[in-house]
Formats: structure tokens, C-alpha cells, sequence
């Protein structure tokens, strides 16, 4: 390896990070929907012209190397001049799901391709059998939306009028989505701007060299923390409740073999392909893993190629992880928290100490929908919920928080209340859903939304009511998610936690739980003072203190009866080894 | 007669006396005394009349800066406090929006909650979105919450109920009933402290007031004790967040808005120096050890923003918009898999850097700084603290150079680039990515390292004057004496504009105005003029975000232009996100007002000129740029540097806090009030000294 100055490719790699950042908040700055602009859900990037990635914005962890599939596809595919840019979001070429449209510009410098901005970003509506483009019971790729194989939308600084009123011409917010596609191309053009400066000051090839410098950097930094990890093959499986179709598991099973510093994930023995819309792509499959491999080493690490060279990753032909076109896949983001969920699992076994227990792995999302109270003007509410995080040996999981693959800000309240007819009852952490452990899973939450006015239509889209998240090094499990229609005559519907335009009617709650994160360690050495604390928040309840974590409180639960506890914990130890 | 402006900063107060009628300052510092701030303040007051010459009785105004509320937060050591809410949503203020802070850490922890689930109590009541009472408080539940409370071990208590922006009256029934029955507990309402929507933020931003509440007390109650013993009788301010005073009382009720007074105080300083010398847009940077303050202000206006945070919790207050990066002398410079990384650890005061021979042994940017000459290591803070030179040469010989293959300067040159490299990146955060063109802008460094870097920086990001105040290291306390009383109020009314008449947004405007007529009032007469600016928070029907639009200036009563509301939000739409949509709804969702009362401020006069010939103290060896190798350069003393005064670098300029190299091809000149210009030409080789 040549030797690079060091202090040059610091300051450079800073430069980068601004750049892509600047490209992002470019994007922010110009999009029409909240989507993008408040909730963040859209990417920035720069390649080299093969399509290997140089820098990407942190947004939302679900994006790690999204692009990179269709970069790589872009750059084999044309012949790129100046000003050109190809937009696509075909989830069979590189793309992810219908929304996500990717939008590409190669940089030229001295006549000489350099470089290439992207651009990904939600969009609010493609087009499609439903509303948003999130049918939950589509049966293929057509249902979902428009589809828009990579093509140049410029040429050479020409928009081509044709590819964009045909894009135009098939979704239902045109101006609102048409306006995010503007504010994505406004994203690359500064991307190209920068990576021109960049050229000016060091040159192009000087350029290029620092760039595979930083590159080279990332892959070591990668290498070396995986290498500090054992040799061996790691198994471990996990599982979906359902294909939102048929009620049967969808089975997710990886091996991870650490190989001095490399790493490969084998997906053979996953689900067969499934016919509702949870099947992952390439480019999800890769953002999926590149995810976890992300949580096994330091997170400060330099985002870009160089962090994906120590991974492979092996899929059987026509399975829910490498499905083949038209397979729906718009409901992709379940099955990808599940996949990171449960490659963390495998990397368990080659981490000792270091395991954790598994995280909620799911999106707990309903959508319900109906009219303004006296008008008939249509409301659509679309919510998102997270669960908890697993225990580690530094301590507790957090509570109540989005999986490993999503972050953003849950609604407030009084928002959701000023918006819509609706009225939240409760919003709270669920007692005793936090595996436990010597450090206790994160609870769950319960989310309790009354219908207000009139009739209309509820969807509800989780996961883990059946698979709850399984502890570690003696944890144990959490309680698993759990959704019901509770009407307004006292009944009770249990949901399964997939279902379509239920009705619903004034009065009626839907309640909300999700899982907690799993348990770290036997929970019968966990500190009593720390099972005091957590029975005197209402976290754990006094019986699972007792019966869970072998503690005993004195009778008015203020303080731990010590020789009870000793008495109670020795007992349930030797029954233990029974 | 004169003004005091005194700043509690971790080690040392400083303490700004300002005489009326000579338009000059004098400055010093004491230790500061964190267990009690009033013992600061009578060191500081005795050293004012026994080397200045000046009795608190002649003190017309006394201005007070304190971080305790900051500290007690930061530090998690305020009162235990307990939180009431509406029935079902005791968990809002745990739960932090279920957003985390830093991606791909499974161990993570969300920021502590301030306030214990065991010692957060739910209230049956319960108001609806349009302020209609669902379920009334009843006495007997007001009863049964503070039974419940009685047996808390709490000093303070939050009341926090859902829509209590829309229908305050549950709020302030229970906060009545609590303080006639619970007389030993300092309780806050969030009507009073941040009357909008969106409760985590509200609740979050009401109990950081109640759980630094008693300690502000004290602060009050000390500072009332140490100058009624010096007899002192002018009027006693203290400085905001937002950069506004406010007084004793209010700080009181509100110690919430000392929070991130610190920061502000700075930026107030630097905008009021540079606007009197004529320099409406600068681009702050206040390097302190640890890390570096960024802000921008445009046209001599500081930018506000409606909220912050402190320690992972969001504050709802207005505030000063302040940019804090992990960069600072500090910084620890390691190589990281063949890689140079500065900070964001940093060795901060203990052990320090190196050359302090206080322990350290990692190298710090101040070690480099040192080893490049552009500190004297006999004039470290006015020669108080003498630096170990060879020390650092070692730590950065065996450390960075040997590691890299560097030679030791070749090293230390790369130690400051690196620094330089993180602090360009949060300068363009604030300019460039806001949309600001740093070439309209002049960089203004403070604090004890500013100065250090700012040629660098300058050369790196486009900017071509560079503007040292006179006083660097005492900015804070100075701006202090330059701002006015400030207060803010503000309502939450989510109507789309062409639902909402004209009179209603009249009557509601007018209320926020007579409020704040009776905020300023409660505080000492001492303000001649109070203008009130109102503005409001406006967004497109389905976007989950406001942005701030000014209104114009008017009367009370006066009606309000709805037309000319909604163009002018579309314009600011427009200039923020390079869009607007003039066929879409447009939909109220706050409104503001903020009263400035104008008090008496310092003025500082132009200095006198001074023909004496000018000559450096000495001359030393300074390594500027590796291609030009170390340079013979002369070192002058600030003080020795009078107005009119200019010169060409390479050369240094030192002081007792702060020492600025200034670059060869940089010229350097002195203005009528002592600050020093630094010119820098546009240089084609950008980034790479």
C-alpha cells in the first residue's frame, strides 16, 4: 500500500463528511413533504465513477449502502457525460422499494469522470393499487406503484421532458413528489460543486488517491475490529410472525463466519419467497447488514466502501431474501429489523461478554383513516412506535425506542390530537416487558388511541407477537407486542399483528403494545437495590421481582428483605440446576 | 458613576467595571467559588475599591451572569423533584420522543431522567385539543395528588397537564393548592414557562425550572446578602439565555433562562463590540478547552432560536443560537491506525495539556501551538502559569511524529491543520449550510485559544477579516453591560389563517403585549423606552414543522393584516427552503412577543492615538507554513499597539490571556477602539498552508 500523507486525508475526509451533510440539508432545505424535510428520510452520497461509495450522510442507519447496489449498476450501465443524471428506484435494479427514488450525477474533471452524487429519498406517494404506495396485501410488484428502471432524466444539463411527465403523469401528489425529485437533483448539484472544488485544489488523480486512501483506511479500521473476534461459524435464526397472508412464520436464518477480519453472511435455509410484501432486495439486504456489521465495531469508523469489503453475503435463489421480480417487497423494512436483529444474534456467540440480548426488532406502525367530523373531507394518519433494546453488560437496554434499523421522533400527543379527531388515552412503559436479566431488557411501551367521530378504516402492520426478543448469557425473553380493538361496549378484539382496513367506529381504542428488548445475564444476580429501584418505578412488578428475579421486598415494598432474598435466590438456583 | 458586569466561568469570575464618564473599562478576575458565588462577588467588590478606586455606592448597575442552574443540570445535582401529569402520560418526560442521540450502539443510554418514575404522579383531568374540558380536577383529586406529594421526598415539583397552553386553569388550581398546603416545595407550571404545544418539550423544559429552582434561590438570596452588606443600591440584572437581562425576582420564578447564559453572553459581547466598531456580520468563535462556541450574526443581530438543549434535554426557552463543537486548546492529538485525530477528547484543565506539567502526557493542540511558537511559554496567561516547552516536543515527538514519520514541527504543524479541519467544518455548519456566504463575514475569535487558529481558518473558509475585540477573555461580562431587559411570551392558536379574524389575532397579540408590560414592570425601573416585536410561527397544512415570521410593529389594538401575513410567510418560506406553494393553505400554530426595554448601556469611547514609536518586546522563531520553515518574527504586546497602528506579518501579538500569530502575506492593523484588523487575501491555495 502506498504510503499516503495522513494529515491530507483527515482533512479531506472532513471535507467530505461537510459535503455530504451540506448535500443533505440541501435536500431539506428544498423538498415539498414533510417526509424528507422533518422526518429525515432521505440519504446523500458520493462514488467514484465504479459506483464504490466515497462519504454518505448519517440520516437513518436503514440506508447504510442502499445506494451502493444501484451506484455500481448506474456506472456499469451508461456512458455518463457531464451534466447528465439518471434517476431509477426499480427495486430489482438496484433500488429498494417503490418510494425510495435514487437520483445519480457523475463529476467530471479535465474531461475526466472523478466522481458521482446520489441521492435517495422517501417519497410520499408512486403511485400504485394504495394511497402512499404501502399496499400491505399487494401480491406484486405492479400493485406497488410506479416503476422507473434507471434512465437519464438530463442530458447533459438537457431535462429530457419526456421521462419526467411520464413520472408525473402516474402518482397522485405530482407537484408535492415532482417537487421532492427538484430538491434531490438541487442535492447532487452541490455534491458536484464541492467534489469540484476538491478537484481544483488537489487535482483530480491527486483526488482519486486520496479518496482510495480513505477508503483503504475504513477497511482496516473494519478489519481490525472484526478480527478481535473469534474464528468460527456463528448460526442463528429469527422469525416474522407472518407474510401478512398466510399466518405461518417466515424463518430468517444466517450463519456468520469470521474469517481473520472478514466476514460472511450465509442466508441459505431463510423462507422461501413469500407472497405478501415483506420480501428484501439486494439493496436491502445489503443496507441490512452492513447495519449490524456497523453495531460490532467502533461506530466513529468513516463510513464508505472500504467498511463493506470484509463483508459477503450468500442468498438462496428465490427466497424471501433474494426473491425474484414482480415479488412485492414494500413492507421490506419488517423483515430488514429482523435480519440485523438476528445477525447481532450469530455475532452473540463469537462475543463473550460482549453479547446482548435481542431488540424489539419490529416497527410497530397502524394506519387508520376516516372523515373530519362534520365534513367529508378524508383524514390519513400513518404512526410508528418502537419497543426496547436488549440488556448488555454495560447495562440496562433503553426503553421505549425505535429498532436497530430506524431513529426518528415519535408524534407528540397534542400533535397528533390538534390534527386529528383522535385522542391519545395512554402513552406509557409496559411493567414486566423488559426481559430479565442481571441487566434487564428495555420495556415496551403501550400506546392507546381513541376513535372520535364517525366510521372508517384501521390497518394495523406490527411484528413479534409471536417472537418476543430472546435474552443472553442466562436472560431472559421479553413479553412479546400485542395489538387489540378495544370497542366502546367493553368488548375486545385481539388483532393479529397483521391485518387490513378493519372498521372502526367512534368510541372505539386501539391499543398498541410492543415488545420489550431481551434479558443480559441470570437476573437472579442482578443487585437487589436494583430490583427495589425498578419495583418502586412500577418497571417490574413486586411478583416478578419475587418470581423472576428472586428478590423479596419487605412488606411495604420499600426496601429488600436481604435474608429472604438470599433464602429465595439459593432455592431457585438449585431448582434451576434440577 | 459605573456599570459592573460580572461572569462566573468554572475557574475564575470576571468582573467588567465600566466608568460612565470616561467611556472606559476596567477589567480583572477573581476565583470563582462554586459553593458560594457570594464569596466571588465580595472578593470581587473589595479588589473594584481598593485597586480601582471604585465603592459599590457609586455601582449604578450591577449585572450578574451565573451557571449554577447549567451546572446543577449538567451535573445532575438539583433539587429532587417531583412531576404531575394528565392521567396516562406520567411517561412522556422518560420516554424523550424515542429518538437517540448517536446511531449504531447497542449499549447506549438515553440522557438520565431528571425525575424518577416512582416520583411522577398522574392527575385525573383532562382538557381536549380545542381546550374544552373533558374531565374536570376535582377538589378531592387535588386533594388526594397533594397527599401524595406530602409524602415525597421532593424539594420541587413540575405540574405539567396536557393542552394547559389552551386552559391553564387545572394547572394553576393544583400549583395554588400545592403551595398553600406544601409550603416547603418551589413548584412551576408549564404555562408559565413554555406555553406551547408539543408536551415533551414542555415538560422537559418545566422541570429543568423546578429542579433548579432552590438552587437559584440561594444564588438570589446570596447575592441580595453581599451587596446590601456593601451597600450597595443600584439595580441588580441578570443575563438570559436569549441574551436579554431580566431581573432578580424573575430569575426566581424563571431560573430555567440562565441556562445557557453562558454561551449567550459571549455572543452579546462580540456583537456589541463589532457593532460599535462598525462591523455589522460576523462569524463567533469562542475556543475554550474542551470545545469551541460557533455563532453567526447578521446586520448586528444575534439569531435567535426558539429552542436548545442542554445535556440530551430539549430547552423550550428563546435562546441565543450557539454551535458547539469537541474542539478546544484541550484537544488530544492521536494517530489512530496511521490516521492524525484531534479531540474530541480532550485533556481539558486537569491534567491539561503537556506543557502544564500538570500530569498530562497526551498532546494537546495548545502543545502544538507551543512547540510552533506562537505561545511563549513565559507569558502563559501573563506569565501565571510557566509551560514546559520540552515536555511537549517530547510527548508530540514520540507520539504523533514518530507514529506518522513525521519530523516533531512537521507534526505539530499537522496537530494545528487537523484542528483547524474540524473547526472550518462547524463554521460552514453555521454559514454555508444555512446559506450564509462566509466572505460576507468577518471572523471574530475569543476565549484564550480563538486567536491561535483564526489565520488558518481564516484562509481555509474564504473569510478575509478577521476582528480581535479589545478584551478578548472577559467578553462575556463586557456584552453584559451592552443589552437591554428582554422578556418573551408566547401562546400556541393552531387556525388556518383564513379561518381566524383579524380582531381575534388582534386581542390575542394584545394579550402576549400586556403580559410582558407586566413582566418588565415587576423588574426595576430602570428602562426609559419598551418596544414590543411580535412574530408567529406559521407552516403549510400538513407540514409538521413552523418556521418564524416577523410581523410589523403595531398598537395596541391595532387589527392585523391577515393578506400580508400570509404573503410574508410565503416569502420566508421561500428564503429558507427556496420554495413556496402559493395555492396551499397556510396554518398558524404560535405567536410570540418579545418586549426589549432599553436600559442605560456602556458606550465605549474611541482611544486616544499615540505618536511614540512603536517596538516589539523581543523576537523569537515561529513555524507559519512548512514550505517558508521557521521565520524570524517580531513579538509585540497588545497594549503597546495604538490606534492607527498597522504592520505586515509574520509576527505575533501577545497578551496576558491569548496570543495571535499573524500569517506572512496577512496584514495587521489596530482601529480607533483598540480592536485588532486582521486582513487576509483570497488565496488560491485554499486548505493547504
Amino acid at each position: 500500500m502506498k504510503k499516503l500523507d495522513p494529515v491530507t486525508i483527515e482533512v479531506v475526509g472532513n471535507h467530505l463528511i461537510s459535503t455530504v451533510r451540506e448535500m443533505g440539508t440541501t435536500v431539506m432545505r428544498t423538498a415539498y413533504s414533510t417526509i424528507m424535510r422533518e422526518q429525515m428520510d432521505c440519504t446523500t452520497a458520493l462514488f467514484d465513477p465504479q459506483g464504490q461509495l466515497i462519504a454518505q450522510a448519517d440520516h437513518v442507519p436503514s440506508h447504510q449502502g442502499t445506494l451502493s447496489h444501484a451506484a455500481k449498476h448506474v456506472g456499469r450501465r451508461f456512458q455518463l457525460k457531464p451534466g447528465d443524471v439518471v434517476i431509477m428506484n426499480h427495486p430489482y435494479q438496484g433500488g429498494t422499494h417503490h418510494p425510495d427514488i435514487m437520483v445519480f450525477k457523475p463529476v467530471f474533471h479535465d474531461g475526466v469522470q472523478v466522481a458521482m452524487a446520489a441521492c435517495l429519498g422517501h417519497h410520499l406517494d408512486v403511485g400504485g393499487r394504495s394511497p402512499g404506495s404501502v399496499a400491505t396485501d399487494a401480491r406484486d410488484v405492479f400493485e406497488e406503484g410506479l416503476i422507473i428502471p434507471p434512465m437519464k432524466l438530463y442530458k447533459e444539463g438537457r431535462l429530457v421532458e419526456e421521462v419526467f411527465a411520464m413520472i408525473e403523469a402516474n402518482i397522485r401528489v405530482p407537484k408535492k413528489t415532482m417537487g421532492d425529485i427538484r430538491a434531490e437533483i438541487a442535492a447532487i448539484n452541490v455534491g458536484e460543486r464541492r467534489v469540484m472544488e476538491l478537484c481544483r485544489k488537489y487535482g483530480g488523480a491527486g483526488l482519486t488517491e486520496i479518496i482510495a486512501g480513505l477508503l483503504d483506511h475504513s477497511e482496516r479500521l473494519i478489519r481490525g475490529d472484526l478480527s478481535a473476534l473469534p474464528n468460527g461459524r456463528y448460526d442463528a435464526e429469527g422469525f416474522m410472525d407472518s407474510d401478512g397472508i398466510a399466518d405461518e412464520p417466515v424463518r430468517i436464518a444466517v450463519a456468520v463466519t469470521l474469517e481473520d477480519g472478514s466476514v460472511t453472511v450465509d442466508f441459505t435455509g431463510s423462507s422461501p419467497q413469500v407472497r405478501g410484501p415483506f420480501n428484501c432486495s439486494l439493496s436491502s439486504v445489503q443496507a441490512a447488514v452492513y447495519c449490524a456489521v456497523r453495531y460490532m465495531v467502533n461506530p466513529a469508523i468513516m463510513q464508505n466502501e472500504g467498511c463493506y469489503r470484509p463483508v459477503s453475503i450468500v442468498l438462496p435463489p428465490r427466497s424471501v431474501v433474494s426473491p425474484e421480480a414482480p415479488a412485492p417487497l414494500s413492507g421490506r423494512f419488517h423483515t430488514m429489523e429482523r435480519i440485523a436483529t438476528t445477525i447481532v444474534l450469530a455475532f452473540n456467540k463469537a462475543r463473550g461478554v460482549d453479547a446482548v440480548g435481542a431488540n424489539h426488532a419490529h416497527l410497530a406502525s397502524f394506519s387508520a383513516s376516516g372523515t373530519y367530523p362534520g365534513t367529508s373531507e378524508p383524514w390519513v394518519l400513518f404512526e410508528v412506535n418502537g419497543g426496547g433494546w436488549g440488556g448488555t453488560r454495560h447495562g440496562d437496554g433503553i426503553d421505549a425506542t425505535f429498532g436497530l434499523m430506524a431513529n426518528c421522533y415519535d408524534t407528540p400527543v397534542e400533535a397528533l390530537e390538534l390534527d386529528y379527531p383522535l385522542r391519545v388515552e395512554r402513552y406509557e412503559f409496559v411493567t414486566d416487558s423488559g426481559g430479565p436479566g442481571q441487566f434487564r431488557g428495555g420495556l415496551g411501551l403501550r400506546r392507546e388511541v381513541r376513535y372520535l367521530s364517525g366510521e372508517g378504516y384501521f390497518t394495523n402492520r406490527s411484528e413479534a407477537q409471536k417472537f418476543p426478543a430472546v435474552g443472553t448469557r442466562g436472560g431472559e425473553p421479553s413479553l412479546p407486542s400485542r395489538q387489540a380493538l378495544l370497542h366502546a361496549d367493553g368488548t375486545r378484539d385481539t388483532l393479529p399483528s397483521k391485518i387490513t382496513n378493519l372498521t372502526i367506529r367512534a368510541g372505539d381504542i386501539v391499543s398498541m403494545v410492543t415488545a420489550g428488548g431481551g434479558g443480559y445475564g441470570d437476573p437472579r444476580i442482578r443487585e437487589p437495590d436494583l430490583v427495589l429501584a425498578d419495583v418502586l418505578d412500577g418497571k417490574v412488578s413486586a411478583q416478578a421481582a419475587r418470581e423472576r428475579y428472586g428478590v423479596v421486598l419487605v412488606r411495604d415494598g420499600t426496601k429488600v428483605d436481604t435474608s429472604a432474598t438470599r433464602a429465595l435466590r439459593a432455592n431457585l438456583g438449585s431448582t434451576k440446576q434440577d | 458613576m459605573y456599570y459592573l458586569g460580572v461572569d462566573t466561568g468554572g475557574t475564575f469570575t470576571d468582573f467588567v467595571l465600566f466608568n460612565r464618564a470616561k467611556g472606559d473599562i476596567a477589567t480583572f478576575k477573581v476565583r470563582s467559588t462554586p459553593e458560594d458565588p457570594g464569596a466571588a462577588i465580595k472578593a470581587g467588590l473589595e479588589r473594584a475599591r481598593e485597586r480601582h478606586g471604585v465603592a459599590p455606592q457609586q455601582i449604578e448597575r450591577f449585572i450578574f451572569g451565573t451557571t449554577v442552574a447549567t451546572n446543577a443540570v449538567l451535573e445532575k445535582k438539583g433539587a429532587p423533584t417531583a412531576l404531575v401529569t394528565t392521567a396516562g402520560v406520567r411517561d412522556v418526560l422518560e420516554i424523550q420522543r424515542q429518538w437517540r442521540h448517536r446511531l449504531f450502539d447497542l449499549a447506549i443510554k438515553k440522557p438520565e431522567t431528571l425525575v424518577p418514575r416512582r416520583h411522577r404522579l398522574e392527575a385525573d383531568e383532562r382538557v381536549a385539543a380545542d381546550g374544552t374540558v373533558l374531565r374536570p380536577l376535582e377538589a378531592a383529586e387535588i386533594e388526594r395528588v397533594v397527599a401524595a406529594l406530602a409524602s415525597l421526598p421532593v424539594q420541587a415539583v413540575a405540574v405539567v397537564f396536557l393542552f394547559s397552553f389552551l386552559r391553564p386553569e387545572h394547572e394553576r388550581a393544583l400549583a395554588a393548592a400545592i403551595r398553600q398546603r406544601l409550603q416547603h416545595l418551589h413548584v412551576t407550571v408549564s404555562a408559565d414557562i413554555s406555553p406551547e404545544f408539543r408536551e415533551y418539550e414542555r415538560s422537559a423544559t418545566t422541570v429543568m425550572n423546578a429542579y433548579t429552582m432552590p438552587k437559584l434561590h440561594a444564588v438570589a438570596d446570596r447575592l441580595s446578602a453581599v451587596l446590601g452588606a456593601a451597600q450597595f443600591r443600584g439595580v441588580t440584572s441578570i443575563i438570559q439565555s436569549n441574551g436579554g437581562l431580566m431581573s432578580v425576582e424573575r430569575m426566581r420564578s424563571h431560573p430555567v433562562n440562565t441556562l445557557l447564559s453562558g454561551p449567550a453572553g459571549g455572543v452579546v459581547g462580540a456583537a456589541g463590540v463589532a457593532k460599535a466598531a462598525g462591523v455589522p456580520n460576523v462569524l463567533t468563535l469562542d475556543v475554550g478547552g474542551t470545545s469551541a462556541d460557533i455563532a453567526l450574526i447578521e446586520g448586528g443581530a444575534i439569531k435567535l432560536t426558539p429552542e436548545g438543549g442542554i445535556g440530551g434535554y430539549p430547552v423550550r426557552v428563546p435562546q441565543v443560537g450557539v454551535h458547539t463543537i469537541g474542539a478546544g486548546g484541550g484537544s488530544i492529538a492521536r494517530v489512530v491506525l496511521g490516521l492524525l485525530k484531534v479531540g474530541p477528547q480532550s485533556a481539558g484543565a486537569s491534567p491539561g495539556p503537556v506543557c502544564y506539567g500538570q500530569g498530562g502526557t497526551e498532546p494537546t493542540s495548545t502543545d502544538a501551538a507551543l512547540c510552533l511558537g506562537y505561545i511563549d511559554p513565559g507569558y502563559f496567561l501573563g506569565g501565571e502559569i510557566r509551560l514546559d516547552r520540552a515536555a511537549a516536543e517530547a510527548a508530540i515527538e514520540t507520539r504523533v511524529a514518530q507514529p506518522l514519520g513525521l519530523r516533531r514541527d512537521e507534526a505539530a504543524l499537522a496537530i494545528v491543520q487537523v484542528q483547524v479541519s474540524t473547526m472550518v467544518a462547524g463554521i460552514r455548519k453555521v454559514s454555508v449550510e444555512a446559506g450564509h456566504d462566509p466572505r460576507e463575514f468577518s471572523l471574530l475569535p475569543f476565549g484564550g485559544a480563538g486567536g491561535l487558529y483564526a489565520g488558518l481558518i481564516a484562509e481555509d473558509i474564504g473569510v478575509n477579516r478577521i476582528f480581535l475585540p479589545q478584551h478578548p477573555s472577559v467578553l462575556s461580562a463586557l456584552g453584559m453591560l451592552m443589552t437591554d431587559i428582554k422578556h418573551a411570551r408566547s401562546t400556541t392558536r393552531i387556525v388556518e389563517l383564513s379561518r381566524i379574524s383579524s380582531e381575534e389575532l388582534a386581542r390575542l397579540l394584545d394579550e402576549l403585549a400586556s403580559g410582558l408590560e407586566r413582566d418588565v414592570a415587576t423588574g426595576p425601573v430602570e428602562s426609559r423606552t419598551m418596544r414590543i416585536h411580535h412574530s408567529c410561527d406559521m407552516r403549510y397544512v400538513g407540514q409538521a414543522y413552523e418556521i418564524n415570521v416577523p410581523l410589523p410593529p403595531r398598537q395596541a389594538g391595532e387589527r392585523v393584516d391577515i393578506a400580508a401575513l400570509t404573503r410574508a410567510f410565503h416569502r420566508e418560506h421561500e428564503r429558507v427552503y427556496g420554495n413556496s406553494a402559493e395555492v396551499e393553505p397556510v396554518e398558524l400554530v404560535n405567536l410570540r412577543a418579545t418586549a426589549i426595554a432599553e436600559v442605560p448601556k456602556a458606550a465605549l469611547r474611541p482611544l486616544a492615538g499615540s505618536s511614540k514609536p512603536v517596538r516589539p518586546k523581543g523576537e523569537r522563531r515561529v513555524l507559519f507554513r512548512r514550505e517558508l520553515g521557521w521565520q524570524n518574527c517580531a513579538v509585540y504586546e497588545r497594549d503597546s499597539l495604538p490606534p492607527g497602528w498597522s504592520a505586515d506579518g509574520p509576527l505575533v501579538i501577545e497578551e496576558a490571556g491569548a496570543s495571535t500569530p499573524v500569517f506572512p502575506g496577512h496584514r495587521v492593523s489596530v482601529d480607533s477602539f483598540g480592536h485588532l484588523l486582521i486582513d487576509v487575501p483570497p488565496s488560491p491555495q485554499v486548505g493547504t498552508p
